[in-house]
């Protein structure tokens, strides 16, 4: 008797990478279970305003894919979970699935909100880094990905109110965590990544001088479903910035702070969030404080050259040493040295973007260990070949996708989902083996 | 061009090698200078080049890499870091400015150039084994026994002569 | 009670004894006791360290080996020579063939370094040898919650890795111990900015440019007093005061930490050498 293999695969992290590899395995008629640890698919793009170098809306380019995603027959979408163990091997992979009890059923939740106007309890909103609010029942942006409210137990006071007002009786407080044990012949792994915690660097004034925000933070305030509905406002005060600095290669291309490897996308976001702000206030100063500019990709360069031409960015050339603050406007002056004059400059700004580099998320080693994979040196999952194996590892049967493996852009992550999935299916279409 | 033709002698300002950097990096403290980018982090941290416009440690750093040997070794700018280290804790490439011009300084006294201020103040320490034998004065002496302190101050000289005997020549830098 | 060999430098007896009075009284009040070191010579810090990285060896590597032979550890407490002694210490312990270089140097003397000695620098004694609650405990006499901007110095905190005292970008120790004494620290910009003290040497000019910067930033977050934690500091961010540039705003009050701790500890302004500082601090130092 032929040994039973699987004809599923498991991707783990719903991001664009893992949605990818996810509609790529489907369409060729295979079963995918889609694993994901927040409450929703769509990932760091979903809190993305504009992509570059294209400047398209990043929600727009997103939301067909949630759908998609969402209503394929193939793909069995298993959000607010994470993967607890894994035995097995290449073709017969057996994993044990943890589903968090989200307290609301999600085949009867409608996404109407009516228990969120209801919730009396507020709290930082993670989705828009911690600037606007949520409830303590919530949905994290409205395209959400299934359209299902979430409880978040840990603020949650129960008072009740929320299951009142539901009309649907979706919402369960008794409702426990549920295992799911299935059956996969290949895993893939999507699990993105996380923004250096530039507070680590008290020179600069982040967590200190409430003008000194991050590109996320930035990317959400811009944005029009953000917490200011897209007004560009500084938070000490919420007028309009005159001057804006933005400040590279902080949490990346430094030894000292354990993370040499350089980011890949920041220089490129930061030259799109500088155009984006001068497109907010067209009379700005706005100027990008760089080490080097990495335009390396189709279109960079020449956006490079946009960004300085046609807006009118001002690139110096100087790491940034210092951001202080004047006492009673909340203004930041940026010390650095434009090295291409040799001069030392003062620049007063009245808010400053710092662009942290990328990082491997947190809960990456736990991963890793459960997988049996190895990981480099700084801490991403370690591919089996750079030229030959760019998504696999060097477990048979796991693959990689996306920036679970290293920093990439939005088009490299794709393209890395196509091919995890092609890997994967190779050993679906084998019948496991 | 000229117009008839004949090429123009042209100035020789410096041809790049990478000897003198090298001759630093192997010198005691020097290692780390390869590393360096030119991002200008060092310069925009330090405070002597803040206040005095002649000094740039990133151009400092230039020269040396750019083979400028007798340019840096002559010259006061390897003496004017303070040795504060704003620039070492700062550093993305984890290079370290004030160990490499250590290691500058030390080249450049071997081969005579020492600032005179240096010079004497280490004449001084070689021969009484403290820097402030003169300044010493009886005043002093009545604050420390007013305070309760010592006013003899035991310091000894022999030491420092067997030092100045075995790495200074008698004087001058062996 | 707790022992350590004080290295005083060569600054400190002559340019501060009130810095070296102050540190005995309130380390004894406190259980830590201070023996002189006899016969010392100094550290090397900047002048030798620059043009014979052995001779410094040499230099600090005695005053490492007298501690040893004392079986002491030792105390300094000027920024330079706390410096120079971690960072030779360092080399001698990494580095075989310098150590058997300079022990040949100090075996004339029947001296020897092998590496049993820590060196530790005022503010470490504070922090780990004495303690926060030892400090809190001995307070008799709090201070009225006056602003006091702390200075570290440069070679107390930096290079991290070798002096291990304080975290250098966001130093905590001075103003954990002015909260206690009931003052009120204060944060200010260049907090951790050089004084200016080493480049008197080459460039006085400069060096004033430099500590009056700090000055200026100081007064900006309108802070009393200044506490150092360094004999040279301390001496250069009062003179700079006093400079023709300094401008004529009044001047601040500069004192080292032991003469800032030394009242809220019941003890007298004169056993501080508080009368010899050359800007007077008594204003500031009223206690209840």
């Amino acid at each position: 008797m032929t040994e039973r293999k699987a004809q599923a695969a498991l991707v783990i992290g719903g991001g664009v990478a893992g949605m990818q590899a996810a509609l790529d395995i489907a369409n060729q008629g295979f079963k995918v279970y889609l694993v994901e640890r927040t409450p929703s698919i769509g990932g760091r793009m979903a809190q993305i305003d504009k992509t570059f170098p294209t400047l398209d809306c990043s929600a727009c380019i997103l939301t067909p894919k949630l759908s998609e995603v969402s209503h394929h027959k193939h793909i069995n979408l298993l959000t607010y979970s994470e993967v607890g163990s894994v035995t097995g091997k290449s073709g017969d992979f057996h994993v044990r699935i943890r589903r968090k009890a989200r307290f609301v059923k999600e085949d009867l939740c409608s996404g109407c909100g009516d228990c969120a106007a209801e919730c009396p309890t507020e709290v930082p909103n993670e989705f828009d880094m911690n600037i606007g609010f949520r409830k303590a029942i919530y949905i994290g942006f409205p395209q959400a990905t299934p359209n299902v409210y979430t409880v978040d137990k840990e603020n949650c006071i129960n008072c009740g109110r929320c299951v009142k007002a539901c009309q649907r009786n979706a919402i369960d407080m008794e409702m426990t965590d549920r295992t799911l044990d299935i059956h996969v012949g290949a895993i893939i792994i999507a699990t993105g990544f996380e923004l250096f915690d530039v507070s680590q660097y008290p020179r600069l004034g982040y967590g200190h001088y409430p003008n000194v925000i991050h590109a996320m933070e930035f990317e959400r305030l811009i944005n029009a479903a953000g917490p200011t509905h897209g007004h560009l406002v500084r938070l000490s005060d919420g007028r309009k910035p005159h001057s804006i600095g933005f400040v590279q290669c902080v949490g990346a291309r430094d030894v000292q702070k354990g993370v040499p490897y350089c980011s890949r996308v920041c220089c490129m976001y930061s030259i799109k969030n500088a155009v984006m702000a001068l497109e907010h206030y067209p009379d700005a100063e706005v100027s990008v404080y760089y080490a080097d500019i990495r335009a390396f990709g189709k279109g960079f360069e020449e956006f490079y050259e946009m960004a300085k031409k046609r807006f009118g960015v001002r690139f110096v050339r100087g790491r940034v040493a210092e951001v202080m603050e004047g006492k009673n406007t909340g203004n930041l002056v940026v010390k650095v040295e434009d090295t291409e004059s040799s001069t030392i400059r003062l620049v007063e700004h009245d808010m400053v973007v710092i662009s942290p580099g990328i990082i491997p998320p947190e809960g990456m080693d736990t991963l890793a260990t459960k997988m049996g994979i190895a990981k480099s040196d700084d801490g991403y999952v370690q591919i089996a070949h750079s030229f030959f194996g760019p998504t696999l590892t060097k477990v048979p049967g796991v693959f990689v996708c996306g920036c679970a493996d290293g920093p990439k852009d939005i088009p490299d992550s794709v393209s890395a989902g196509s091919s995890a999935a092609m890997k994967a299916t190779i050993i679906l279409s084998k019948g496991g083996a | 061009m000229s117009n008839d033709g004949v090429p123009q002698k042209s100035v020789v300002n410096n041809v790049p090698s990478s000897d003198f950097a090298k001759e630093v990096e192997k010198e005691f403290g020097g290692e780390g200078i390869m590393k360096c980018i030119q991002c200008g982090m060092c310069t925009a941290s330090c405070m002597v080049a803040s206040m005095a416009d002649r000094y740039r440690p990133r151009k400092l750093i230039q020269k040396i890499l750019l083979g400028k040997r007798e340019e840096v070794l002559s010259s006061e700018l390897p003496w004017l870091c303070m040795t504060c280290r704003l620039c070492e804790e700062r550093c993305q490439e984890d290079v370290n400015l004030a160990e490499i011009f250590h290691a500058v300084r030390e080249i450049a006294a071997r081969e005579g150039y020492v600032p005179k201020i240096f010079q004497n103040t280490i004449n001084k320490v070689l021969e009484d084994g403290w820097l402030l034998k003169d300044a010493y004065t009886d005043f002093v002496e009545d604050d420390r026994s007013d305070l309760g302190l010592d006013p003899k101050l035991d310091w000894n000289d022999d030491f420092v002569k067997k030092v100045k005997k075995r790495y200074f020549n008698g004087g001058n830098k062996k | 009670m707790k022992e350590f060999v004080l290295y005083t430098g060569c600054t400190t007896p002559v340019r501060l004894p009130a810095y070296e009075a102050a540190i005995t009284i309130v380390l004894e009040k406190l259980g830590v006791r201070l023996i002189p070191m006899k016969d010392a010579n100094c550290c090397g810090a900047q002048y030798v360290e620059s043009v014979s990285h052995t001779a410094f060896a040499a230099m600090s590597g005695r005053i490492l080996a007298i501690a040893e032979s004392m079986d002491r550890d030792i105390l300094a407490v000027c920024g330079a020579c706390s410096g120079s002694l971690k960072i030779v210490k360092h080399d001698l312990d990494h580095n075989p063939d310098l150590r058997a270089e300079v022990n040949d140097l100090l075996a004339e003397e029947g001296l020897k370094y092998t590496g049993t000695v820590e060196v530790k620098h005022l503010l470490q004694i504070f922090n780990e040898d004495i303690g926060y609650d030892a400090i809190k405990a001995a307070i008799v006499k709090p201070y009225n919650g006056v602003r006091l901007a702390a200075h570290y110095g440069c070679h107390v905190t930096r290079p991290p890795e070798i002096v291990q005292v304080d975290n250098p970008e966001t130093p905590v120790i001075i103003d954990k111990i002015i909260e206690i004494a009931g003052a009120t620290p204060v944060d200010y910009t260049g907090k951790t900015r050089c004084c200016g003290g080493p480049m008197l040497a080459m460039d006085q000019e400069v060096a004033n440019k430099i500590g009056l910067d700090k000055i200026k930033n100081i007064r900006s977050e309108r802070a009393q007093g200044i506490v150092t934690a360094c004999v040279f500091c301390d001496i250069q961010l009062t003179q700079v005061q006093f400079g023709d540039t300094a401008g004529s705003e009044p001047k601040i009050p500069v004192l080292t930490l032991p003469q800032f701790l030394g009242p809220a500890l019941g003890i007298n302004f004169d056993k501080l050498g508080i009368q010899l500082n050359k800007i007077s601090p008594e204003a500031i130092l009223q206690v209840t």
